[in-house]
């Protein structure tokens, strides 16, 4: 048989059932719509949080720090190799890990709760969220205007675009004008206070879903000493919490997170790949467990389709006889049955997936207006092709699949008896 | 010329089980049938004519013994070998007729050419053909439900000719037709005979019938009782 005869001849058998086809195409359609829409939902979730990893992790950058986070749970014992808590790290955790290879540079972390921020000509307090980021971090996020903080410089911010608004100043005003952080002591029965003035130099993007302000090491880790009232506070001696060091490459930060675990085992290193390891891997979790109600519904579609084409055997028992005595093989029989098997998933993969991104673009205009209008950027559906490709070809290789059985019956029919056949 | 072993049956057995029962239709039967001959299989029903006959056409294959075509056993031949077979050198028709309802005639006596893998405009230009060879090139475009029933007939010989067989197998090709009618088409079938030397192997009940071919082999349970050449078919069917 030629394959366009195939394809005809089984098309028109489909055809010449329409009401049935439409039914177990339908059965189809709802599993592929079920798992196209999941995975795309979870697709355009997982772009986004990477995304906003990506702006926040620099890929050349590791982040260190001492002991374990805990996160409730029953009483945990302390032991070499947990300390229940972070610790501050030491001068000599710092001087070993200065002495691992390919390291370009190593940062300080300050870090303090601030007062309150308070805008130039106004009374107004805000609360403060301050960072200290060097000038290769900094870059990961986009400016609107103005220029990024010197990392060594003094007197100088950088603040998010959601600062800006509070203070009543376009992106373009903020340039030049001050702003006055106030900060207190640790202790929190101290009444001590020091307020430092910043001139604004840049406005971050309005894109980036972040409130923060970027401050120089200098002004920071002054801050970070008044507020822990230590003097020696981020510096070799004392490296505070956090270090986050920059590897001359993204290959080389693996492996210096590798020489900081050799270290102590109580030093944790993690780098880009890490964090996006654990993004990933909770996302594959949950596109599993969504896609898992589509795969039940083509399941049930699979024994419609084994159910679809039995009825069709009894039906077609003499025209399959009549093909068989005019010279069909048991092959040409099998494959225009599988054909037609494959012709209803294929059909109703196209559709499941054409009704999918229509209701991902509905979700995704619906929601730009509505609920996700605080992130302009953020597609809460997202089709990649390797989701619509797929789907349509995981319908079809079930229906397939679910043809084989139907099919070796049709072939196998007796020819003689099948002529007989009322 | 004549090829005198064209057909070989030879001591074949075909048995069926049912429950525990074993029924032989066919029991030991061996024949030979020269080219161009047209033959009748003379019985009662249950005699194994129908078996025999769908032996001879590739349909089924011998429990015990041999059957050959033109020196091609058929006996073991595989799935591959007997759907050829059935595809280039036999023709069949049937009693009922076993077009396909939802195509036309014309179609319909092309469907044999689908598996010989020719494309669709030359397979309904033969099939035009073989209507018309059949007197039937009015009736092209009409569906079964749309024809007598010695038309359809005529469409089902048509496609039995389409592939230009050397045989052609028919079932009690009058069986569902009335006298007239079924003279009609005896008739043609022994046209196609004599025009087209196609050898014609036809199973029937009817003693009126089978009086119109050369020669008659009389089957009873399984076996043949009787084989004789019939000289006066010649005059018979000049009504």
């Amino acid at each position: 048989m030629r394959l366009s005869d195939i394809f005809g001849i089984a098309l028109s058998n489909l055809y010449k059932s329409k009401l049935r086809t439409v039914l177990t195409t339908l059965a189809v359609v709802i599993g592929a719509l079920l798992i196209a829409l999941m995975l795309s939902v979870s697709d355009g979730l997982k772009s986004f949080i990477t995304n906003q990893f990506g702006s926040y992790f620099h890929e050349q950058s590791i982040t260190v720090y001492k002991g374990n986070y805990s996160f409730g749970g029953g009483p945990q014992e302390i032991t070499e190799n947990n300390s229940g808590s972070t610790e501050p790290l030491t001068q000599e955790d710092f001087e070993n890990i200065a002495k691992i290879a390919n390291i370009e540079a190593i940062y300080f972390n300050p870090n303090f709760n601030a007062k309150s921020v308070q805008a130039q000509d106004s009374d107004r307090l805000f609360t403060a969220s301050t960072s200290c980021l060097p000038l290769h971090e900094q870059q990961l996020r986009p400016l609107s205007v103005g220029i990024y903080v010197d990392y060594e410089g003094s007197g100088q911010a950088v603040i998010s675009y959601s600062y800006a608004k509070v203070f009543g100043w376009s992106a373009s005003e903020a340039i030049g004008k001050t702003i006055t952080i106030t900060i207190g002591k640790m202790n929190p029965f101290s009444t001590d206070s020091k307020e430092y003035t910043f001139t604004v130099c840049g406005v971050l993007d309005e894109s980036l879903a972040m409130t923060s302000i970027f401050l120089s090491f200098p002004d920071a880790a002054d801050m970070g000493r008044f507020y822990a009232d230590t003097p020696n506070l981020y510096t070799e001696a004392m490296p505070g919490y956090i270090l986050t060091i920059k590897a001359n490459s993204a290959e080389d930060a693996k492996d210096i997170a590798l020489d900081i675990r050799t270290i102590d085992s109580k030093l944790n290193a993690m780098t880009y790949d890490d964090v996006m390891i654990q993004i990933n891997s909770a996302f594959n979790v949950i596109q599993i467990g969504l896609s898992s109600f589509g795969v039940i519904a083509l399941v049930v579609a699979a024994i419609g389709i084994i159910n679809t084409l039995i009825m069709a055997i009894y039906e077609r028992t003499r025209e399959i006889g009549i093909m068989k005595a005019t010279g069909a093989t048991k092959g040409d029989i099998r494959l225009l049955f599988t054909v037609e098997s494959a012709a209803i998933g294929f059909f109703g993969g196209v559709i499941g997936v054409g009704l999918a991104m229509t209701i991902g673009w509905l979700l995704n205009v619906i929601g730009a207006q509505t609920f996700l209008s605080a992130f302009p950027n953020f597609h809460l559906s997202v089709f990649t092709p390797l989701v619509v490709i797929g789907v349509i070809l995981l319908t079809t290789i079930i229906s397939i699949m679910a043809g084989i059985y139907p099919s070796n019956r049709a072939a196998s029919l007796d020819p003689v008896e099948a002529l007989r056949y009322e | 010329m004549q090829d005198q072993d064209f057909i070989i049956v030879n001591d074949v057995k075909r048995y069926y089980k049912i429950g525990d029962e074993i029924v032989h239709a066919l029991d030991g039967v061996s024949l030979k049938i020269p080219s161009g001959q047209f033959v009748a299989l003379l019985g009662p029903s249950g005699s194994g004519k129908s078996t025999l006959l769908n032996m001879i056409g590739g349909l089924d294959t011998p429990n015990e013994g041999h059957i050959t075509i033109s020196g091609q056993d058929l006996s073991e031949a595989s799935d591959k070998v007997l759907s050829s077979y059935r595809n280039s050198s036999v023709g069949f028709v049937f009693q009922a007729f076993n077009l396909l309802p939802s195509y036309t005639a014309q179609e319909n006596v092309a469907v044999p050419l689908i598996f010989s893998r020719m494309g669709k405009k030359e397979r309904l230009e033969r099939a035009k053909d073989a209507l018309e060879a059949v007197h039937m090139p009015h009736r092209m475009t009409h569906r079964p439900n749309e024809l007598s029933g010695g038309e359809r007939q005529r469409v089902s010989i048509a496609r039995a000719l389409v592939v230009n067989p050397k045989i052609i197998i028919a079932d009690e090709p009058t069986g569902s037709l009335d006298t007239k009618t079924g003279n009609h088409i005896m008739d043609l079938l022994q046209e196609l005979n004599e025009k087209k030397h196609i050898t014609l192997v036809i199973a029937t009940h009817d003693l009126s019938v089978a009086q119109r071919v050369q020669r008659i082999i009389r089957l009873t349970d399984g076996k043949i009782v009787e084989d004789y050449m019939n000289d006066n078919n010649q005059t018979v069917g000049a009504k």
